[in-house]
């Protein structure tokens, strides 16, 4: 229904937001920080809670792969509703509408939320290894594991943080809201986990790929075909 | 206009004594199946018409949203709202009168059978939507926000229903109604069963007009 | 009780409460919208 403005593509706003937007974050860093303390936090937590030893060899696949995802998801939903929260806070939503099309809006938000899931993510899993003492079987599997799952949290992070960002009593909605679209392929990333640490076999866990892929990419382009009507509002 | 009026009183009156031959049909009329223990498969009449009403409305809501988002009608933000509540109404009662089953047949009442799953995930969509419609004031705003989360919602409650069967295969092989039910049901089973479906389901709509009336005089009078 | 026949008639009573407090929910909701308005 919107054409964009021929003044401003969409790849060149998205690249725009996308370094307003990491740019905001380097100076005040509320994000990264409460973000990375938080699953700094859990993480020493669950490890000195349960440890690697108080677990017996066959359980421990099966726990440490919902620990993981726990720890993940629990950060995404801490650190990635700021993105359109803090723009209706400060009242800086009504220049970024003025100023760059919908897409490109929703496009650049959603690189900074990959990025800074990414980062929390990349510093997470290595810690949470060796603390957990979590033998991976299949690091291919399970790198591609972490990238599709980290991308369907922050894709869907990023479209529900839009919709709350408009109500009142934003955090707790946020995550009321993020739980039931996060579930299905949390489910399956946690099955995939478990496979990875369980067998060196890359075509048990090729299903699963195949799942997480085809997840991410209906939200994002539910996200795409529906954040227009939402931004607008 | 006296036509229609008649008509839909001869469907209501139609509808209850409808419901009252399916209640007489289900407890004593129909014969209990085989691999069921003792009379337990008379839950079949009541609990699938609930699961499978609840998962229609889930999808008329989502209709309704997106027509919501095209036309800018609140009339369709009335529609979806009340589909989605009683959505809700008739998931909670799939999942208790669900678990009331498992219980008689697996000897608990919860087990995360993959049926079991997905209908969580579903109370938790309605939940959601629900506790978002609750948390916005504006009504526009309200219908609009409210109309692309059940929108999303919809492209992704499929995937836990395709993922976790994969997750329990080895538990409950052949124990929900799908894959007997058309091929083993007795003609008196599959007439009551069948029956109570479209009795539901034409209670679902009669109650889903009301609400779409009762919005509207709110919404009016508010006006 | 024989043969289960207690749990259907349980799902049988959950069912129609549930209707039922369906209805009081519409009931409370026309009320209160029939209120005179209040100014």
């Amino acid at each position: 229904m919107s054409a964009p403005r021929p003044a401003a593509g969409i790849l060149p706003a998205a690249i725009a937001v996308f370094g307003r937007e990491l740019l905001a974050e380097w100076r005040t860093r509320v994000a990264v920080n409460s973000l990375f303390l938080f699953a700094f936090a859990v993480l020493v937590l669950v490890a000195y809670a349960v440890g690697p030893t108080r677990l017996s060899p066959e359980d421990r696949p099966t726990v440490n792969a919902v620990l993981l995802w726990i720890v993940l998801f629990f950060s995404a939903m801490t650190g990635l509703s700021r993105t359109f929260v803090h723009e209706e806070d400060a009242g800086t939503a009504a220049a970024l509408r003025l100023s760059a099309p919908p897409p490109g809006v929703l496009l650049g938000k959603l690189f900074a939320n990959v990025v800074l899931l990414g980062a929390v993510t990349a510093f997470i899993v290595p810690l949470f290894v060796v603390f957990m003492g979590f033998e991976i079987r299949d690091p291919l599997l399970f790198v591609l594991l972490l990238l599709l799952g980290t991308f369907g949290l922050a894709s869907a992070s990023t479209f529900t943080a839009a919709l709350v960002s408009k109500a009142s009593a934003k955090g707790a909605l946020f995550a009321v809201l993020a739980i039931p679209l996060l579930l299905p392929p949390l489910v399956g990333c946690v099955l995939a986990t478990r496979v990875a640490a369980t067998q060196a076999d890359f075509s048990a866990g090729v299903d699963f790929l195949r799942l997480l892929v085809a997840y991410d990419g209906v939200v994002t382009t539910a996200a795409f075909l529906l954040f227009d009507a939402v931004w607008r509002e | 206009m006296k036509g229609v009026k008649s008509l839909g009183f001869f469907l209501k009156a139609l509808l209850g004594i409808g419901m009252a031959a399916i209640c007489w049909g289900a407890f004593l009329w129909a014969r209990p199946a085989q691999s069921f223990v003792g009379e337990s498969s008379r839950i079949v009449f009541f609990h699938v018409p609930m699961a499978w009403v609840s998962t229609l409305a889930f999808f008329v809501a989502a209709w309704h949203s997106a027509q919501y988002l095209r036309k800018r009608r609140m009339e369709n933000d009335d529609a979806a709202a009340g589909a989605a509540r009683l959505g809700f109404v008739f998931c909670v009662l799939a999942t208790v009168t669900g678990s009331i089953f498992a219980r008689v047949m697996w000897n608990s009442y919860w087990n995360w059978d993959p049926r079991e799953t997905s209908i969580v995930l579903l109370l938790l969509v309605y939940g959601a939507y629900l506790g978002l419609r609750g948390a916005l004031d504006d009504p526009e705003r309200r219908a609009t926000l409210s109309a692309a989360y059940a929108l999303v919602a919809v492209v992704t409650v499929p995937f836990l229903t395709f993922a976790v069967p994969r997750m329990y295969q080895s538990l409950h092989p052949d124990t929900v109604i799908n894959t007997r039910g058309k091929v083993e049901m007795s003609a008196d089973i599959k007439t009551v069963f069948f029956s109570s479906m479209v009795a539901f389901m034409a209670l679902f709509y009669w109650m889903w007009n009301l609400d779409r009336r009762v919005s509207r005089i709110v919404r009016e009078r508010s006006a | 009780m024989s043969g289960a026949l207690g749990y259907v008639a349980a799902v049988n009573i959950v069912i129609w409460a549930g209707i039922f407090g369906y209805l009081v929910y519409l009931d409370r909701k026309v009320r209160a919208a029939s209120r005179p308005n209040q100014e």
